[in-house]
């Protein structure tokens, strides 16, 4: 997978492209983890072209980019009702990351994920309630924090941008945010799709000459080096230029459990391999899942450290899985003993962080 | 193959259509029809050259100086036919069309071209969570999960909550409507038949709730 990805985002296939049993048998991978345009992308240029393995991944390419085609439209007009409201919005991932490649339908697009300042989210959703328009399948996010640590969203959002769409203009994070943004991502979400650190490399090659790396990697060090650490596996993996930056040292000495963990991670690139498990309160009423409830909570070796804000380094990980294990616990008794002294008509409605 | 017929000057769809060149192609999103359409090059540059002016006979020596490949009238015929069926030609061309020489005479032109001027039709998921299901799913022949089933060869519809549009795969259970149905940090892999994500009233989360009565 990685190989086949490697350097796939540029215009100019740069990497050596597989042989063509190796692209059959990763076809499914590919298809499954929505890199398959990327795929194409590499190959379209060479004797593999012809094969069967590659006209499925042509078609998927053709796919993703009338998607995207499609989808571009409905991103404008999400913004003109939202600013008609006077709510000013900032696209997340998706397009925002779609557009950097050579060409956008090389990135399939999901939700429409938005910022909204907090408290807004009612205004929005009454908005987006306009007649003969919509359903919009809009992701709103009211709370970077957890991505863009220490950093006022007032700031981020002063800085943010405008980039044309169509006759619009649409609000997206700064280079330095984006790429920021993109690595804690990928970490909190344990690594497990190639396509975010794709993402990872594009954020990384098409930075501006004045790239501010001050910005980027804020004072915080731990997220620092998060963030350099993801570079350094796009770097590692996928091919991605890290000459010229403050993180190129740190790409070549990784510690030694982190490309393997992310590579296991790559087993199961599928969205429905990573399922958000039933709240832990619901579980617990029917014992006969609580073998898994309790099993789906033991997070990778990379997602627990982020979880608990541990340091990427070479001491190994099993106590930070233990740790964020404990840590689930410990959000999650008071909640539970809350719950229980509640009515049994209503329901726990805690946020996924604390889904334990 | 004198017939007048090309002196008709078709003209290019603009309205409701979205345009992008890719790599090797021509792609056009129809947004009435909500369809699309990949166009190799020549099928995109006779698309392009439906200017409403430049005729039918005067387009095989302009896309063969373009090309660099010897472009015939049939090639430039079989392209305008496809187009024509597939909506992306103002419809008054068509008439015209229609009226300067039968359709039948039209498809002997076509069959002489072969298959060099390509339109391949895309099947459109109608959302990003179609969208995923079948790539996830149908596209690679498996199946997804509990309530989100889908299987098949590539192309197939995937059968979403026992009905098609009925509902949004989320991981392993099916989302079922609401405009904010798939929130990463809160419902992400959706809630469960019985349940929807509801904004709570304090801290603007939301969380898969059971709905009233169910």
């Amino acid at each position: 997978m990685a190989r086949i990805l490697a350097g796939s985002w540029r215009s100019a296939t740069t990497h050596r492209v597989p042989g063509s049993d190796e692209l059959t048998n990763l076809l499914p991978y590919l298809l499954a983890s929505g890199t398959a345009p990327l795929a194409w992308w590499h190959i379209r240029h060479t004797p593999l072209r012809h094969t069967p393995a590659a006209q499925e991944l042509q078609d998927a390419y053709r796919e993703t980019s009338a998607f995207g085609l499609a989808r571009e439209p409905t991103i404008e007009t999400i913004f003109v009702l939202l600013r008609g409201a006077g709510i000013e919005p900032i696209l997340l991932k998706g397009w925002a990351i779609a557009r950097l490649y050579p060409e956008p339908g090389l990135r399939p697009l999901g939700d429409i994920d938005l910022y909204v300042a907090p408290g807004e989210e009612y205004r929005v959703e009454a908005a987006l309630q306009t007649p003969g328009r919509g359903p919009f399948e809009v992701d709103l996010t009211h709370d970077l924090s957890g991505l863009l640590q220490g950093r006022s969203m007032t700031e981020v959002a002063a800085r943010s941008e405008l980039v044309p769409l169509g006759t619009s203009e649409i609000r997206v994070l700064n280079a330095e945010d984006q790429l920021a943004y993109l690595c804690i991502h990928f970490l909190k979400h344990g690594g497990w799709r190639p396509l975010w650190l794709c993402d990872v490399a594009i954020a990384l090659e098409s930075r501006p000459s004045d790239f501010d790396w001050d910005l980027c990697l804020g004072g915080d060090r731990t997220r620092a080096d998060w963030i350099a650490c993801t570079i350094g596996l796009a770097h590692v993996l996928l091919g991605a230029d890290v000459r010229g930056t403050p993180v190129a040292n740190r790409a070549e000495r990784l510690p030694f459990w982190l490309v393997p963990a992310v590579l296991k991670a790559w087993e199961r690139p599928r969205a429905f391999d990573h399922p958000v498990p039933e709240l832990m309160v619901e579980s617990l009423r029917h014992p006969q899942q609580w073998p898994a409830a309790l099993k789906s909570r033991w997070m990778s070796p990379l997602e627990s450290t982020v979880r608990v804000g541990g340091s990427i380094n070479r001491v190994p990980r099993l106590p930070y899985q233990v740790a964020n294990y404990a840590l689930q616990l410990a959000q999650f008794l008071p909640r539970l003993v809350h719950v229980f002294g509640q009515s049994s008509g209503q329901r726990d409605t805690a946020p996924r962080e604390s889904r334990l | 193959m004198k017939d007048g017929t090309e002196m008709l000057a078709p003209r290019a769809r603009s309205a409701g259509l979205v345009v992008r060149d890719l790599d090797e192609e021509l792609l056009i999103y129809d947004l009435q029809r909500e369809s699309a359409y990949a166009l190799n090059r020549l099928a995109g540059l006779v698309w392009k050259h439906c200017d409403g002016t430049t005729t039918v006979g005067e387009m095989p020596d302009l896309l063969t100086a373009t090309l660099g490949d010897q472009v015939s009238l049939e090639m430039v015929w079989q392209a305008v036919s496809r187009l024509s069926d597939d909506g992306l030609l103002e419809e008054q061309a068509n008439q015209t069309a229609v009226r300067v020489m039968t359709r039948r005479a039209m498809m002997q032109k076509v069959a002489l071209a072969g298959s060099v001027a390509l339109i391949t039709s895309i099947a459109v998921p109608a959302s990003a969570a179609l969208a995923a299901c079948i790539a996830n799913s149908c596209r690679a022949g498996c199946t997804i999960g509990v309530n989100c089933t889908g299987s098949g060869p590539r192309g197939t519809a995937c059968t979403l909550c026992g009905g098609p549009a009925s509902g949004s795969c989320r991981g392993t259970c099916c989302d079922i409507g609401g405009y904010f149905n798939s929130v990463d940090e809160d419902c992400s892999g959706g809630c469960c038949p019985g349940y929807e994500c509801k904004l709570v009233a304090h801290g603007g989360h939301r969380s898969c709730s059971q709905r009233a009565g169910g």
